[in-house]
């Protein structure tokens, strides 16, 4: 990876689209879950590799890449959101039930459609955090470098998308015993 | 416990539904924007936006940042009190400024005396890795230069940053024009023992802002290059205050306009004259190098005006994202988008017989930076006002930074201030 970037950095094409291959499916599942929209998605990655590539000369640290190109997806995810214009009002994008192989039966189920619910519910910076979080398992420090602020402001938000997401389980937690007094 | 379990819901939630297939084509896509996509130069290689708000800078950074020209402009102030201004050595002896081609940033130039002269390059607003976890992103290097005939080679031996890290700067070449007093920017390749301009490097046209200086007791130049400005020749690009400052603490770097006068300072491509009234309630001061006015030499506080002219504007004015515009409709049709407490409505109005207007914010709140461009623009919790002014076709900017306790009577002077801009190319 590490001469992939070097070589990349120097002007070589070829290194760059090895360097795309390999981390395109991580960075648009990335987009797609903080964006929820899927052509959004399309455009704020091709939009981080693009400006990767444009900037590489100025990347010291071959090291560094991969962050340093979340830091730019997720950059231009919030680029597009705001050209959008839809914070809140973003495509729900469900993964169909029937699609799921989830362990645990309808309980999970219930889980992941509340979860899912909850995910799309928030505003798409706090969902960011939770992929970073998340999904990509990155420390707290490192996903406020990829969202480019403050840890205390990582962590706040953090707090909130968690909470939120939370309760949305909780309730489905106390909804199944009430239905289940009303079927005793 | 339910916060372990939580995690553990949430984080397998998100493995399940994540969709990592790249869409159809999409590599291909990517593959063949980037072969027709040049790269940008290292020194100014750019990842805008990186600290979430690269800019615009908090008013009290950016001045700040003016501050640290202040204290080169004090150095040259002293030797001034030594021996009074004397012709630059060379033709590159000086200070020199341009608008970064890349980013639209200021960059400035300090060339010192000789033919080895040493050359210190800034950037007021370096977007580039290099900067990429400054908080404050104001590039500095530091190097020794050369000067052949109308060409100052200069390497940055020690690399520059903005104070995490240090990288490598290219070597540079600087090419002096003598009918135009400008210089231009050029990337070398050392490794060839002719350097040759390194292809996909955007130069900058850099205009001068003083001459150079240099203690009276040091020998003149033995053997100066033909193209060395005359002795004589008036240092054109300073700003001409319209009255002798009448209070020595002001100092070099500012006029003092406390008994009132006119102020005179460059902004972009224009000259930007201010009177104020004689014994005004605020005792104003105007840089000489920018066109900012304001209560105490070059700084924001408690209230001042700063001017500039556009280069990169912001997609829309809480944002600093950068499709280049320059006309007066977009800007306008950009300030009036955010709406919200503490944005005022647009005042209409006209400033030295251009269209212009106004829009008071209030401890703004709204969003994260109401302005159209980096040098000027309004950050959280601050308070003032953006004009934006049409002076035939080149759209100028006029920010009054205010700390919100100001009188009635000092508000009124600093709006006849502005109603009495005159403008000229």
């Amino acid at each position: 990876m590490r001469e992939l970037v070097i070589r990349a950095r120097g002007g070589d094409r070829d290194a760059f689209s090895e360097l795309v291959a390999r981390s395109i499916g991580r960075l648009t599942a990335m987009a797609r879950m903080i964006l929820r929209d899927e052509y959004a998605a399309q455009d704020a990655v091709q939009e981080a590799y693009i400006e990767a590539w444009r900037s590489l000369p100025g990347l010291r640290e071959p090291d560094r890449f991969e962050a340093w190109l979340r830091r730019l997806l997720v950059r231009a995810c919030f680029k597009g959101i705001r050209r959008s214009k839809r914070v809140e009002a973003v495509e729900i994008h469900l993964t169909p039930a029937h699609e799921l192989a989830i362990p645990g039966g309808e309980r999970n189920l219930a889980i992941h459609d509340q979860l899912e619910r909850g995910l799309a519910r928030i505003p798409a910076d706090q969902r960011a955090v939770v992929v970073l979080v998340y999904y990509l398992d990155l420390p707290l420090a490192d996903a406020a470098q990829a969202m480019g602020i403050p840890l205390g402001t990582t962590k706040s938000r953090l707090n909130r998308a968690t909470q939120a997401l939370r309760a949305a389980i909780e309730a489905d937690d106390r909804t199944p015993s009430r239905v289940g007094e009303r079927l005793a | 416990m339910m916060n372990d379990r939580f995690s553990a819901q949430l984080r397998q939630q998100l493995l399940n539904t994540a969709d990592e297939r790249p869409a159809q084509d999409q590599l291909a896509a990517i593959v063949a924007q980037v072969a027709i996509t040049p790269q940008r130069r290292p020194l100014v290689a750019r990842l805008p936006g990186l600290q979430g708000r690269v800019a615009p800078f908090p008013a009290v950074v950016r001045f700040g940042l003016i501050a640290v020209a202040l204290v080169l402009a004090a150095l040259a102030g002293a030797i001034l009190a030594g021996g009074g201004p004397t012709p630059p050595t060379t033709p590159f002896e000086g200070t020199w400024t341009s608008i970064d081609p890349l980013d639209g940033s200021k960059q400035w130039l300090f060339v010192g005396p000789g033919n080895t002269p040493e050359v210190r390059y800034e950037d007021e607003w370096a977007t580039g890795g290099a900067c990429i976890d400054d908080e404050v992103k104001h590039f500095i290097a530091v190097g020794s230069g050369e000067i052949t005939g109308p060409r100052l080679d200069v390497s940055f031996h020690d690399g520059g940053g903005c104070g995490l890290m240090t990288v490598a700067v290219p070597v540079l070449y600087y090419v002096h024009d003598p009918d135009t007093d400008t210089l231009v920017d050029y990337a070398a390749n050392t490794s060839r023992p002719d350097p040759e301009v390194v292809a996909g490097h955007m130069s900058a046209l850099w205009s001068r802002v003083t001459f150079g200086t240099r203690p009276a007791t040091q020998p003149p130049a033995t053997q100066p290059p033909a193209t060395q400005p005359s002795a004589t020749e008036p240092p054109a690009a300073e700003p001409t205050p319209g009255q002798t400052p009448a209070d020595p603490t002001a100092g070099a770097d500012c006029v003092d306009l406390a008994q009132g006068g006119t102020y005179t300072g460059p902004v972009g491509p224009l000259t930007v004259t201010a009177t104020v009234p004689e014994t005004p309630t605020i005792p104003w001061q105007g840089l000489r190098d920018v066109f900012n006015l304001s209560g105490r030499c070059g700084s924001v506080a408690p209230i001042g005006f700063f001017a500039s002219t556009a280069t990169t504007v912001l997609a829309d004015s809480c944002m600093p994202d950068s499709p280049a515009i320059a006309s007066f409709v977009d800007a306008v049709a950009r300030l009036d988008t955010p709406t919200g407490d503490g944005i005022s409505e647009r005042v209409d109005l006209t400033i030295s017989g251009h269209p212009a207007a106004r829009y008071d914010i209030s401890n703004l709140s709204t969003c994260e930076g109401f302005g159209l461009w980096g040098g000027t623009i309004l950050g959280p919790g601050e308070t003032g006002s953006i004009y934006v002014i049409d002076v035939d076709g080149v759209l100028m900017a006029v920010e009054l930074n205010r700390d919100g306790s100001q009188t009635q009577a000092e508000l009124e002077e600093a709006w006849a201030i502005i109603a009495s801009l005159q403008i000229a190319r």
